[in-house]
């Protein structure tokens, strides 16, 4: 008697990921071959999702992070977008703070989001000055502790990477920006990190609200 | 079937215009999911455009006809097709028309243990059950029917041996044949992945092909492929195999009304290649179908 589809399928995905109870023979070569290749896949997946910042760390590193993701589950997603987002949150959350690669990290996060929010970004209307705002979740601040110069030259091979030293620029990443992103001044990465808006300039909450950096809250 | 004849490839935006112009090709074969990510839309997942690379892809397809080839169906889960390919394959329908639409002959989710759908990571082929086969016939006859243009399967490479199987339907080939005969939909025949499955699991590709439904194959696969731990893999990481130019030549000659051959390489192989190496195995492709089509040829 044949099992069911239904059953067949759920024994061989439990499978796959680590379980026994197998519909195929596991010592078979094509199984075991079949588990080499979709190891390969969530590789392949995870390494393409977040190709910038794996190329800031060492070859051991990176070999150990994406181990370390796969072996969690990672790498299975088929959208590119997904996976990206997925990873990218892993990588953030190991990364040291700071480094070079945390900080290409966030920036990839942070285009990704902001390039996402602007395919619907409206620039809003102003609103009374009681009207609470909150950052975008589209936007964000990521900080720089190095000349960005430096560190994007690194990523292009044709540098050492530069030491970490303090932070030296703040980039404000948001869908209403020209071009996704800009540097930030030191009123801005006040603001933004600490939403004073009382005391804020009325000007410079408008334009961070023009630009989508803050959004009123709903 | 009706819409484009000739040799076609995929969107890739990696590459120079000059390979999409009507002198190397007579039509585009669209991955949607390329273009679009997940969202989670008032808590229902959806396929939603990311319109730069949707915009581009549709700005390169401009001036040929284009298909639809998509890779999220799992049309053959037992738990349900991954529905929101479906939905946006009806947006898709509307907003860049397509003359067919195909999908894979295999399953890429099943339900874990609190009943979730899951990726399995690579896609498994079904087994050649009886049940297998009415499942999909009856999925891939609604396919067709919602969108209104013929919908294909694409045989399946896999390296799984021993599938469970009912001795009606008996092998890949059985199944395929009985999904069609019931759903009335066609085959994608992917020479290469049967190329694969012949040498992985010790048949002659040649004498399988006579089991196929050739009057209902509606497009043909090509690609190249590598070794790796003693098995042949649909890598999609080069150029055709000699032996897959063959197939290909052996089909065409026996059924000269198969529309449509499309060459298949991954993004990543691009490079290896180069667009002087995919221009050739394009116009090898293209010698090769305007043989079994003298007079399209020349209208060509």
């Amino acid at each position: 008697m044949i099992e069911s589809l239904a059953t067949f399928q759920a024994r061989l995905g439990r499978a796959v990921r680590g379980g026994d109870n197998c519909p195929i023979d596991p010592h078979s070569p094509g199984f075991r071959f079949t588990m080499a290749v979709r190891r390969s896949w969530c590789e392949g997946r995870s390494i393409m999702a977040a190709r910038a910042v794996l190329m800031l760390m060492s070859d051991i590193d990176r070999q150990h992070l994406v181990s370390e993701y796969v072996d969690q589950g990672g790498g299975l997603d088929w959208f590119q977008g997904t996976e990206r987002e997925k990873f990218l949150a892993f990588l953030a959350s190991r990364l040291p703070d700071p480094s070079h690669a945390l900080t290409i990290c966030q920036i990839s996060q942070a285009l990704a989001q902001a390039q996402w929010g602007a395919s619907t970004f409206v620039p809003p209307e102003q609103r009374a000055e009681t009207v609470p705002v909150e950052r975008s979740p589209h936007a964000a601040l990521v900080r720089f502790y190095a000349d960005p110069g430096a560190i994007m030259m690194a990523l292009n091979g044709a540098d050492e990477l530069p030491p970490l030293g303090p932070p030296t620029h703040a980039v404000l990443f948001a869908p209403g920006i020209t071009n996704l992103f800009r540097i930030a001044t030191d009123a801005e990465a006040a603001l933004w990190a600490t939403l004073a808006i009382a005391d804020a300039p009325r000007p410079l909450v408008t334009a961070l609200l023009s630009e989508g950096v803050l959004v009123y809250k709903a | 079937m009706p819409g484009p004849r000739g040799v076609g490839f995929g969107c890739h935006l990696a590459l120079p215009d000059v390979l999409y112009t009507p002198d190397l090709l007579d039509f585009i074969e669209i991955t949607p999911e390329v273009y679009h990510r997940e969202e989670r839309i008032q808590g229902c997942i959806e396929l939603v455009p990311e319109p730069k690379p949707l915009d581009a892809a549709r700005r390169r397809c401009e001036s040929l006809p284009v298909i639809m080839h998509s890779v999220s169906l799992s049309i053959g889960s037992a738990h349900g097709m991954y529905e929101p390919c479906l939905r946006m394959m009806d947006r898709l329908l509307t907003e860049w028309p397509f003359h067919w639409y195909s999908e894979h002959l295999q399953f890429q989710t099943t339900l874990d243990a609190k009943g979730e759908a899951m990726n399995t990571g690579v896609p498994f082929p079904l087994p050649p059950t009886v049940e297998a086969a009415d499942l999909v016939a009856g999925r891939a006859a609604s396919v067709q029917h919602r969108y209104g243009v013929p919908f294909l399967l694409e045989n399946p490479a896999h390296y799984l041996p021993d599938l469970p199987a009912d001795p009606e339907i008996g092998d890949e080939f059985g199944l395929m044949e009985r999904i069609i005969a019931v759903s009335g939909c066609g085959q994608l025949l992917d020479l290469h992945n049967l190329y694969c499955n012949a040498i992985n699991f010790g048949f002659d590709a040649g004498v399988a092909l006579e089991r196929v439904r050739l009057d209902r194959v509606g497009e043909i696969h090509v690609a190249g492929g590598s070794w790796g731990d003693g098995f042949y893999m649909d890598a999609h990481d080069g150029r055709v195999p000699e032996a897959v130019w063959d197939l290909l030549e052996q089909t065409l000659s026996c059924a000269p009304g198969i529309p449509a051959v499309v060459f298949e390489i991954l993004d990543r192989y691009l490079e290896r290649l180069g667009p002087d190496g995919i221009a050739q195995e394009l116009e090898r492709a293209r010698t090769i179908w305007r043989r079994q089509h003298p007079v399209a040829g020349a209208a060509a």
